[in-house]
């Protein structure tokens, strides 16, 4: 369940930082700042959707950097070589590709730790509630 | 007076094939030399609370040193330092006294951290400020991004944007486009934040990346020992001792620390065998601790019996197919290495070498990560960059020439400046400290039964690329790069491995006081030639975006910002790159000969330019005879022939006098920067 909670804090972050790229390209912020956000978004956003969290735990946060770092180099190249090249397209299909995942992640692991709860919570009655004949 | 914690939850001195310590020195601070153990199951309060004073010491010293090296080092750059005055050895002769004070605290500090009792993150901090010291202090001081194959890449990343695409059969740096993983990341970070100009950016490329990498440094030592001392030591040694320069803004950091990853993954996930002793080689192995000449026998064939027993397990597997049953790869490799294969030349072929080997000593069980590298590295170079490798034909050939390839890497002693030569030297030096310092780490492991296979595979691997090409005289600075992290972990443990606190502290800091001046020299070594100044920036800017398309470029030399915008769109001609006889031709006439260059109707402009760097790079490498490109500035400027459109203080622009009327204007935009 500890694992759930963490793929599922994870994927929230990754969403986050998603919409915050999004908002940084829709307002009027100097290019400094979207730097960052977008900065920010590209060495984490990526990996925190696609890196497990087993992996996470054994490898420590570099390897979500690592892997954010490729698929951004993967992506924008496939952009470049598809002959319609925009930074900013490829930038939102990353967004696009973190937000979908990011939001499958959180609702699996979402689904998983309330199914996990409830099977506590029914396991944690049937040891309480006192036996039928007795009602 | 020393206390002994036990038991001991975290096992420290541990290593693959190590005994765990049943319990824990913590130095209490007292000089009376006794030994207080203090058994946490049984502690009464007076106990706990000595630790406690202890462990609030020893948080202290670290905290205290770290902010007080930082003081230190920032008084002594807010003091002023006048960098444009530095000799041939570089910023370390211009940095204050105060600096390198504030890197002996630093050291001290670290020291400190490595204790039981303090928590990592003391350590960890240490070695990020170490980074932000070295690497950021350049960037802080000329306030513009050094290094002209920086400006190059910046280049790139333009033409990417301009264009859309990439041109692998562009008359200059196709090699690039074949590759252009890390430039378009890069041009979608600047398309997409509206940063026109990335060279920001990219001066602080040389932290952010060591600040990736380190940890990545971190993971590899991880997946060979358990000891948290020797994985910072490797960390702290790494970082004084990565000298080639290989962190700026440049595909190959980016790979190498994808590289880096993919081999902590290999390590940590793709089933790393701990080091056993067959049985068979334990009668020998116990002949070696006899001593005498059986002894040097017994370790010998322990060796060979080892190697042999590795060998002919991983064969027998691969035989009976034991990998197909297992194509465990996580996706996250594969990731790495489709992105590693896609932007970078030298990366692709280091990550089949690392694991072929790594899977041949049986350190890594999985046969498909040379096999995936080989098509991925093979595939890309067959889809998008044949035009490159056809060009590059005479690279390929050079397989297997080492002689050659070796050659090309070395500096010309006779040739260069006496700084730089002595600059050339600490290189060198620090390269066989730390190659000395691994192979006394290993047998030190290995004398008390511990056997790192997988380290020494790790940097043993790198040398095989010395067969492959000289990959433009580079080929001796990426095999140390490659086997350096491995390199850092047997130095780290022949440090502090199996030793006490003091002893421990007492080496670090030795071995530290000799790096650390090697390390300003041997990479800080060649900044008179790697700096630019913000008026060369300015200059060269400014020309790059007043000349006409097709215009002739004649250059000092190529160490400038250079090709950093348009550059697909211009011809450079350095003068420095001619043969000698030209060279000493221009020396001899400059007005003649260059007025003979750039009266060239096929260029829709000529310009000649001079910059300070170019100056500085001629004479420190001896490219020019002494004084030569300042002599050819004073002769051009005296000439009727030749008119300035540009100057400021560091750098100039001549065009024919004749051609003055169909320049366009350069316009120098205000400086930014410190001057």
């Amino acid at each position: 369940m500890r694992a759930q909670v963490a793929v599922r804090r994870r994927a929230l972050l990754a969403v986050a930082s998603a919409a915050l790229v999004v908002w940084s390209l829709t307002l009027p912020l100097p290019p400094v700042a979207r730097l960052l956000v977008v900065g920010g978004f590209l060495v984490s956003g990526p990996g925190l959707v696609l890196v497990v969290g087993e992996d996470v735990r054994a490898l420590g946060p570099v390897v979500v950097v690592a892997a954010s770092v490729a698929v951004d180099v993967l992506v924008s190249q496939a952009v470049l070589y598809t002959g319609r090249w925009s930074g900013t397209g490829a930038l939102l299909v990353l967004v696009g590709l973190v937000l979908v995942l990011g939001t499958a992640r959180f609702a699996l692991a979402h689904r998983r730790i309330l199914r996990t709860a409830r099977a506590r919570a029914d396991w944690s009655t049937t040891l309480t509630s006192p036996p039928v004949h007795v009602r | 007076m020393s206390a002994i914690v036990r038991p001991e939850p975290q096992a420290q001195g541990t290593e693959p094939g190590g005994s765990v310590p049943d319990s824990k020195v913590v130095d209490a601070g007292d000089r009376t030399g006794h030994d207080l153990v203090i058994d946490l199951t049984t502690a009464t309060e007076d106990d706990t609370a000595v630790v406690r004073r202890s462990a609030l010491r020893r948080h202290l010293v670290p905290a205290l040193c770290l902010l007080t090296a930082l003081a230190l080092w920032t008084t002594g750059l807010v003091g002023g330092v006048s960098w444009r005055d530095m000799t041939d050895v570089g910023l370390v002769s211009v940095l204050p006294v105060v600096c390198l004070l504030g890197l002996a605290v630093l050291v001290v500090g670290f020291v400190a951290s490595l204790a039981p009792t303090v928590a990592p993150r003391w350590w960890q901090a240490h070695v990020a400020v170490l980074i932000l010291l070295l690497h950021g202090t350049p960037t802080l001081l000329y306030g513009t991004l050094r290094y002209a194959w920086a400006w190059k890449h910046l280049g790139i990343v333009d033409y990417i944007s301009r264009n859309g695409a990439v041109d692998t059969t562009a008359a200059d740096l196709a090699v690039y486009h074949g590759w252009p993983g890390f430039f378009t990341l890069n041009a979608m970070l600047a398309e997409s934040t509206g940063v026109t100009d990335l060279s920001g950016v990219a001066s602080w490329w040389p932290v952010l990346v060591n600040l990736a990498i380190v940890p990545a440094v971190a993971l590899i030592a991880r997946g060979l020992t358990e000891d948290r001392r020797v994985v910072a030591v490797t960390c702290w040694v790494y970082v004084l001792t990565a000298w080639v320069g290989q962190d700026y803004f440049a595909p190959q950091a980016l790979a190498f620390l994808l590289y880096l990853v993919l081999v902590g993954i290999g390590l940590r996930l793709l089933g790393m065998r701990r080091p056993t002793v067959p049985a068979a080689t334990r009668d020998l192995l116990a002949q070696g601790r006899r001593g005498g000449v059986r002894r040097l026998t017994g370790r010998l064939g322990t060796v060979v019996a080892t190697g042999w027993h590795r060998l002919g397990r991983q064969l027998s597997r691969l035989w009976r197919g034991w990998h197909l049953h297992r194509p465990v790869v996580p996706g996250v490799a594969v990731l790495l290495v489709v992105a590693i294969a896609s932007s970078h030349q030298l990366t692709p072929a280091m990550v089949v070498i690392t694991f072929t080997v790594l899977l041949a000593t049986g350190y890594a069980g999985t046969v498909w990560l040379p096999i995936g590298g080989v098509v991925a590295a093979v595939g890309w170079a067959l889809l998008f960059a044949w035009p490159v490798l056809v060009d590059n034909s005479s690279e390929v050939a050079a397989v297997g020439r080492v002689g050659s390839n070796v050659a090309g890497t070395l500096t010309d002693l006779d040739v260069v400046s006496p700084g730089h030569a002595l600059v050339s030297l600490v290189s060198r030096g620090l390269t066989v400290a730390v190659a000395g310092l691994a192979v006394a780490g290993f047998l030190r492991a290995w004398s008390r039964g511990r056997w790192h296979g997988a380290a020494l595979a790790l940097v043993v691997s790198p040398v095989l690329l010395i067969a492959l090409s000289a990959y433009g005289d580079e080929i001796l600075f990426r095999i140390y790069l490659f086997g350096l992290p491995a390199s850092a972990f047997l130095a780290a443990t022949l440090l502090v491995s199996d030793r006490g606190d003091r002893m421990a502290a007492l080496l670090v800091t030795a071995v530290s006081a000799l790096l650390v001046p090697a390390f300003l020299l041997a990479y800080l070594g060649n900044e008179r030639v790697y700096a630019f100044s913000p008026e060369e920036v300015q200059l060269a800017t400014a020309l790059y975006d007043s000349a006409p398309p097709g215009s002739l470029l004649v250059e000092g030399t190529r160490n400038y910002p250079t090709q950093s915008r348009r550059y697909d769109t211009f011809r450079y001609v350095p003068i420095d790159r001619e043969e000698p006889a030209t060279r000493q031709r221009i020396v001899a006439d400059p007005v003649g000969e260059l007025a003979r260059w750039l009266d060239n109707p096929q260029h829709t402009g000529s310009y000649l330019l001079l910059t300070r760097s170019m100056r500085n790079d001629a004479d420190v490498l001896g490219t020019m005879p002494a004084g030569g490109l300042a002599h050819i500035e004073a002769e051009l400027a005296a000439s009727p022939r030749f008119t300035e459109v540009a100057r400021n203080r560091d750098g100039v622009v001549f065009v024919l006098t004749a051609d003055v009327a169909v320049t366009p204007p350069i316009v120098l935009p205000p400086v930014e920067g410190r001057g």
